[in-house]
């Protein structure tokens, strides 16, 4: 019975949303997208208010929300974000989350198992391997800034032309 | 002692051909009578052994498929992408290899044990295959190999063999 009472408790709690901790976090207002990729490149760690900046300026182009709370919520209300997650403005942004939010921001075809399971941070950061989007790393290793403005260039260049770039920064004629 | 030299030309053009050269060779023992590698049925008692023993294995063909030892394998294969601009297909890749046989001693035994004869003409196998990556956890193989029989092999043993290999990998 008390095996019984413990699994119930965990499953409540996964189906309830994500906390958001520091939602009222802002960043530099009107930074444009160069300004904002030449700031993150020369960071050790990108903080997750910063990526979700870029997810927003991936997707849109520019990013009109002011807060960390604002940015969270546009992008959950796309499935960039998962409602799962327990979200911090000051947090390091990992491996597996930037897989999760770039795979279902690019809307890149998976394997069968995400096709079966739908998307997790283990399997969206092996499909992005496969890809050549993202280099070896575990789901739980902080991503550099400048790995991260990598990845958004090739997760743009996807979006724009449904091909991956080569190291070169090339894709097929 | 043994060799192995490989010439792989791959130009950068449509449907990324492959063409490849190989040619391997290891050291046999002519008193290795029934086995080129194991102890019975091997080297005779009192003479040095120069059989050569591999760890691992290179690609000798599907059907022969000889261990690397006391043999000389020559082979060429091309291979190539035909259907890159169709996605679903883009990473089927179709090839072929010829490999030709010989022992490196004619009286010694290689892998295959029924090719007993003093002589050194092994055989010759044909080789077709195709790798198809369908999706990045999952990945389909398909391999067809048909081997002639050479003078290594007895009168009654010198029928065509052929091996069929195919599988399925699901990695996760």
């Amino acid at each position: 019975m008390l095996r019984v009472g413990a699994a119930g408790l965990v499953l409540a709690g996964g189906c309830g949303g994500g906390m958001v901790s520091n939602g009222q976090a802002t960043l530099v207002a009107d930074e444009d997208s160069a300004a904002f990729l030449d700031r993150i490149s020369s960071q050790t760690s990108v903080s997750e208010n910063d990526a979700m900046r870029g997810l927003v300026i991936l997707l849109d182009g520019e990013d009109s929300h002011q807060t960390f709370g604002q940015r969270v919520e546009a992008l959950r209300s796309r499935q960039v974000v998962s409602a799962d997650w327990n979200v911090d403005a000051s947090g390091p942004l990992t491996r597996g989350r930037l897989a999760y939010m770039i795979y279902q921001a690019t809307k890149m075809p998976g394997g069968v198992i995400l096709a079966l399971t739908g998307p997790s941070q283990r399997y969206c950061l092996r499909e992005l391997q496969y890809r050549k989007v993202m280099g070896e790393g575990s789901v739980f290793t902080p991503v550099s800034g400048l790995e991260f403005v990598g990845v958004l260039n090739s997760a743009d260049t996807y979006i724009r032309t449904g091909q991956v770039p080569d190291k070169a920064g090339q894709i097929d004629d | 002692m043994a060799v192995d030299a490989q010439l792989i030309y791959a130009p950068k053009v449509a449907t990324t051909p492959k063409v490849t050269l190989e040619y391997i060779f290891a050291s046999g023992d002519g008193d290795r009578l029934g086995s080129p590698s194991s102890t019975v049925s091997g080297n005779a008692m009192g003479t040095r052994d120069r059989g050569f023993n591999a760890f691992g294995s290179r690609d000798t063909g599907i059907a022969l498929s000889p261990r690397i030892s006391n043999i000389h394998v020559y082979s060429a294969g091309v291979s190539f992408f035909p259907f890159e601009s169709v996605t679903l297909l883009e990473k089927m890749e179709l090839g072929t290899k010829m490999f030709f046989y010989q022992k490196a001693k004619s009286a010694g035994a290689i892998s295959d044990a029924s090719a007993t004869n003093d002589a050194p003409w092994v055989g010759f196998e044909w080789d077709l295959y195709c790798n198809w990556r369908i999706t990045s956890d999952l990945a389909y193989t398909c391999r067809w190999g048909a081997f002639v029989p050479g003078s290594a092999y007895d009168g009654g043993d010198k029928t065509c063999r052929q091996f069929l290999y195919t599988g399925l990998v699901f990695s996760f």
